[in-house]
């Protein structure tokens, strides 16, 4: 066998195969073209999958109620996973924000287990955002080319994650570039910053309901979901280090360093622990969630 | 109990037999889609059709009589579940006992 490309079905099988509802295509007809490769069809097999293909309009849904709650369940896990690792990098960004001044760089220095859990938290958001990509990109290629052809009022969802971050990014340098060139209250400078802050939850929220409409929108392969699944996986276990992470940096920080732990730099220089408790709560609570998801993502994978 | 086992198979019409007989070749293992064909012509002597065997692989999977596995493969394989064994042990057995009361009324007539 080695050496030699794998069979592949005839154009009668492949023909007869698309005349089938796509949703069963989108479970079966990986299997099926599998199985016409080996075996050819001859009149009497396209007659027997042309009766098949009438049996699947008439039948559709008790074909595929089974595999329509499978599929159900790997989209939620898919998007809360997705919506968790979101979650945490907006978190994993308010602690590089929060610990950006000089004096933490140093407490990092002389305290390893402080420097560590920083740098593992920013780490594990990272290798999260690769899992996503290898996870989802099929999923949002795949997605794309089914809207194209199939469902093109979907096409605007897809819109929603990059101009949601262009609006926030864009926002973000309209303030920065008032708040040069015009002498703003420090009231105002205050605010603006707190509304940039919401509004970068805001576009990520829109973001991840742009995507949990398109999950349910549009058909997508099983072997694709099932793809997305175990890599959600191993997101949530990044995202469950990052969490970690981030407790182990708020205790340590409090251990070690107690004049930063409480000391002005928290968000609009309130309290640190009004900025450091909320963080490492939001990301443990991402992490739980995470967790969930995928376990019970893979609990729904065939043969689990 | 036995007889509503035995009806899970009984209520699929058209696809009763290719149940029965794709049931009866994942009872010693899984297999997927094309192996299970060609088990069924070496013990049974019948060609399912290929819209045939997934007609009925759906239905059996929707009763969970059977369950897909794992696979990185295109083609997925099937196992018999549980309640699949015991819906095809009910169903054998009925079998055996028509065959062996008609074979024994040819013997006495």
């Amino acid at each position: 066998m080695s050496g030699q490309a794998p069979p592949r079905p005839g154009r009668l099988g492949t023909a007869v195969v698309k005349l089938y509802p796509r949703a069963w295509r989108d479970r079966y007809a990986d299997e099926v073209l599998d199985l016409l490769a080996h075996r050819p069809p001859g009149p009497r097999a396209a007659a027997d999958l042309l009766l098949g293909a009438l049996d699947a309009h008439l039948n559709i849904t008790e074909l595929l109620r089974g595999a329509a709650t499978m599929l159900a369940q790997l989209r939620r896990a898919a998007l809360t996973t997705l919506g968790a690792w979101v979650a945490l990098c907006l978190t994993v960004a308010g602690l590089i924000k929060v610990n950006e001044d000089l004096a933490y760089r140093q407490a990092e220095i002389a305290h390893p287990l402080l420097g560590g859990a920083d740098a593992t938290a920013q780490w594990a958001c990272v290798v999260a955002g690769a899992l996503v990509l290898v996870g989802g990109l099929p999923l949002a290629v795949t997605g794309l080319r089914e809207a194209w052809r199939h469902d093109r009022a979907a096409l605007p969802l897809f819109a929603v994650p990059p101009a949601a971050g262009a609006v926030w990014l864009g926002t973000g340098l309209l303030l920065g570039l008032l708040g040069r060139d015009a002498a703003l209250p420090q009231w105002l400078g205050r605010a603006a910053f707190c509304g940039w802050i919401a509004l970068a939850w805001v576009a990520a929220a829109v973001s991840v309901a742009a995507v949990g409409r398109l999950l349910r929108r549009l058909e997508l392969a099983a072997r694709l979901l099932r793809l997305a699944t175990v890599a959600g996986g191993l997101v949530a276990a990044a995202v469950t280090v990052a969490a970690l992470s981030l407790i182990t940096y708020a205790v340590e920080l409090h251990t070690a360093e107690p004049a930063l732990f409480s000391g002005g730099d928290g968000i609009i220089a309130t309290p640190l622990p009004f900025t450091l408790i909320p963080l490492t709560v939001i990301g443990t609570a991402a992490a739980v969630l995470a967790d969930r998801a995928a376990w019970r993502g893979i609990r729904a994978l065939p043969g689990a | 109990m036995a007889k509503n086992d035995a009806d899970d198979v009984g209520d699929l019409g058209r696809f009763s037999d290719p149940s029965l007989l794709i049931m009866s070749s994942l009872a010693d293992g899984p297999r997927h889609g094309y192996a299970i064909t060609k088990d069924i012509e070496e013990f049974a002597g019948v060609s399912l059709g290929p819209g045939t065997l997934y007609g009925a692989l759906a239905r059996l999977e929707v009763r969970g009589l059977i369950e897909p596995l794992a696979s990185a493969e295109r083609r997925q394989p099937y196992r018999l579940t549980a309640r699949g064994a015991a819906v095809l042990a009910a169903q054998l057995n009925a079998l055996q006992s028509v065959a062996a009361t008609g074979l024994a009324r040819l013997a006495t007539a």
